[in-house]
């Protein structure tokens, strides 16, 4: 038998089947029905997802033998069964999807492909969601296209939805007081009503203590200061995002023992790995391999190995399987400050928010605003008893002209490797993102 | 008209049995050999022999249920005949894609041919499509039967592109255990 004999075969099947493959499928109408929601659903997953990408730099060196499907407890049939009503919010979740991997390549581009780096997308947009509830005419449409929004109902609606998940997210606002000018009420009240977002007036001596004393404390430590001088700014725009969970199956301190990870220029180095072997949804391909860890809250830690794309998308391919995981204990610290998150939005179409030509006239009447600076930093600790992570993104306008210029700047991970964290829901949100390479 | 009247009609001998396939089947017999030959002019010319082989085969068949499914294997191997003596570049490289797939079908070392029953062969495939979801049966023939492309079926069914290109190779990795627990051990 040849390749050519069994393509001919095929050609022989059961008219049967010919007939049903012709057939137009039924619409799903419940589905198109619920289009508007999951479309929503996936905004406030999205967000929540892109919240973090975390980047570290390390691959653990344990044999592939250990990684085994020991069990297969879900037939193929019955995964794509199962599955086939989500296809639809899949294919709105990979749309929402497309801000993330935009930004997730951009910052690899920007030099932090071979580094370990941490990203929050959600923390992102809604320190963006902030400024741009204040911008008008061009700017706004700009800024709105850039995070992937087609209007502001659209932002308020994702945001509800990630403020709904587990991640705890808080906004404020910090206007400087050598600035004379004055906020316009009707932007504070939508703000406040929206965000949750209250302003408050600091003198510029005070507003670099302020705001790190805030973050600090909305991220329960885990991002102490942002910057060391924001005196500078006529306004200071702030997110954060934090998210704890715990693993619902904890690994236990007595499997953790020191193993060696093989860093993506080949170095080995020691890191302490945590083990265990308990039944997870479990995916492979022929680019790499993934496992699904349920964490509280309805939170799922996803940890690639390899390439696999579409990770959001095979999560319905994924099959419960038994899988012993080895994964290093690790801690890893981002900022973003050398305007990468300005060149993203630059690149993707919004470029008035950025110079003196900015319309920020619903913020403010007597002001004229621009965004001179985004700056985010994160940091995540993963260990026997799960994830702590936060993420913290200033956005700072200032009055006047100010020249930006741009700075160049088992399963067991024998090998770089990537996770995610995502909500647990038919349509998941993308919490955090991850890679260790070194 | 219903498919039994029209093969009524080829075995009366009336040649409006022709007319009557190509009106009611004509487009989808024709688009199963452009997937595979993207050339109107030639696929035109795999649908009228088709049409004539199949006034040559009923009867003494009678494919009274199942007329599109008779005529359009015909249109298919008159296809892929075309292709495999042509052996034009651009139309080979979609015809090497089809079958570089179902390379991954074949179980042990292709290299060593073995003889086998084509019948049976169907027959396996038969079974192997009954095991599977009407999602996965249906994607797998539409590519495999209909040479639809991958953009094709995630259009037709609404899938996203990831989701269909998964199924296909879980389906072939599938195929190749099943026909390994047939005897195709080469």
């Amino acid at each position: 038998m040849n390749k050519h004999d069994l393509l001919d075969a095929v050609g022989d099947i059961d008219s049967k089947f010919v007939k049903e493959a012709d057939k137009d499928p039924v619409k799903r109408s419940k589905i198109v029905a619920f289009q508007k929601y999951y479309l929503a659903a996936a905004g406030l997953l999205l967000l929540i997802v892109a919240g973090v990408i975390i980047r570290n730099g390390m691959v653990p060196v344990v044999p592939e033998s250990e990684i085994e499907e020991m069990d297969s407890v879900m037939t193929m049939g019955a995964v794509i069964e199962e599955t086939e009503e989500a296809a639809v919010a899949y294919t709105e979740s990979i749309e929402d999807m497309e801000f993330n991997s935009a930004l997730i390549s951009f910052i690899e581009k920007s030099g932090f492909e071979d580094e370990n780096f941490m990203i929050s997308p959600t923390s992102f947009r809604a320190a963006l969601a902030l400024a741009v509830a204040g911008a008008d005419n061009q700017t706004k449409d700009e800024l709105l296209k850039a995070m992937g929004f087609s209007s502001m109902d659209e932002v308020i609606t994702w945001y509800e939805g990630v403020s709904a998940s587990s991640a705890d997210l808080q906004n404020s606002i910090w206007k400087n007081t050598k600035s004379r000018g004055k906020l316009s009420r009707k932007y504070e009240k939508y703000v406040k009503k929206n965000f949750g977002a209250t302003a408050k007036n600091v003198s510029a001596n005070q507003i670099t203590d302020k705001v790190n004393s805030w973050i600090n404390k909305s991220t329960n430590g885990l991002i102490p200061q942002i910057s060391s001088d924001l005196s500078y700014a006529d306004l200071v725009l702030v997110n954060t995002l934090y998210l704890r969970t715990a693993w619902l199956n904890e690994f236990e301190d007595y499997l953790t023992e020191e193993g060696e990870f093989k860093t993506i220029s080949g170095d080995v180095v020691k890191k302490e790995f945590m083990s265990q072997t308990t039944r997870f949804r479990y995916y492979e391909d022929e680019n790499g391999k993934f496992v699904v860890m349920p964490m509280d809250g309805g939170i799922n830690a996803v940890f690639i190995l390899g390439d696999v794309e579409d990770v959001a998308g095979k999560m319905a391919n994924a099959s419960y399987e038994q899988v012993a995981i080895k994964i290093p204990k690790f801690e890893t610290e981002t900022t973003f400050s050398d305007n990468q998150l300005i060149e993203f939005c630059m690149e993707r179409g919004a470029v008035q928010a950025f110079n003196e030509d900015a319309d920020f006239s619903l913020m403010s009447k007597e002001m004229s605003l621009y965004i001179s600076d985004i700056i985010q930093k994160t940091k995540i600790k993963v260990d026997e008893t799960g994830i702590e992570a936060a993420a913290a993104t200033a956005v700072m306008m200032t009055e006047g002209c100010i020249m930006i210029e741009p700075q160049e700047k088992e399963f067991i991970a024998d090998e770089p490797f990537k996770y995610m964290i995502m909500t647990d829901d038919e349509n998941p949100e993308l919490l955090f993102y991850g890679q260790l390479v070194e | 008209m219903d498919d039994s009247q029209i093969v009524e009609l080829y075995l009366t001998r009336d040649e409006s049995a022709i007319a009557q396939t190509s009106e009611k089947y004509g487009s989808k017999l024709r688009r199963i050999a452009q997937n595979v030959l993207s050339d109107l002019e030639t696929s035109e010319e795999c649908e009228n022999d088709a049409y004539l082989q199949t006034w040559n085969l009923i009867p003494p068949n009678e494919p009274r249920t199942y007329l599109f499914a008779f005529v359009g294997r015909i249109v298919r191997h008159l296809a892929i005949d075309r292709l495999r003596h042509e052996g034009r570049q651009k139309r080979y490289a979609l015809y090497c894609e089809l079958t570089d797939e179902m390379q991954e079908c074949i179980p042990g070392n292709s290299d060593v041919s073995q003889e086998i029953d084509a019948k049976e062969l169907s027959q396996l495939i038969n079974t192997f499509l009954e095991s599977c979801s009407d999602e996965q049966r249906n994607i797998f023939v539409r590519r495999y039967w209909y040479f639809d492309s991958v953009a094709e079926i995630c259009e037709k069914y609404s899938l996203p592109q990831s989701k269909v290109k998964t199924t296909l190779f879980r389906m072939r990795e599938k195929l190749k255990d099943h026909l390994t627990d047939g005897g195709y051990i080469v």
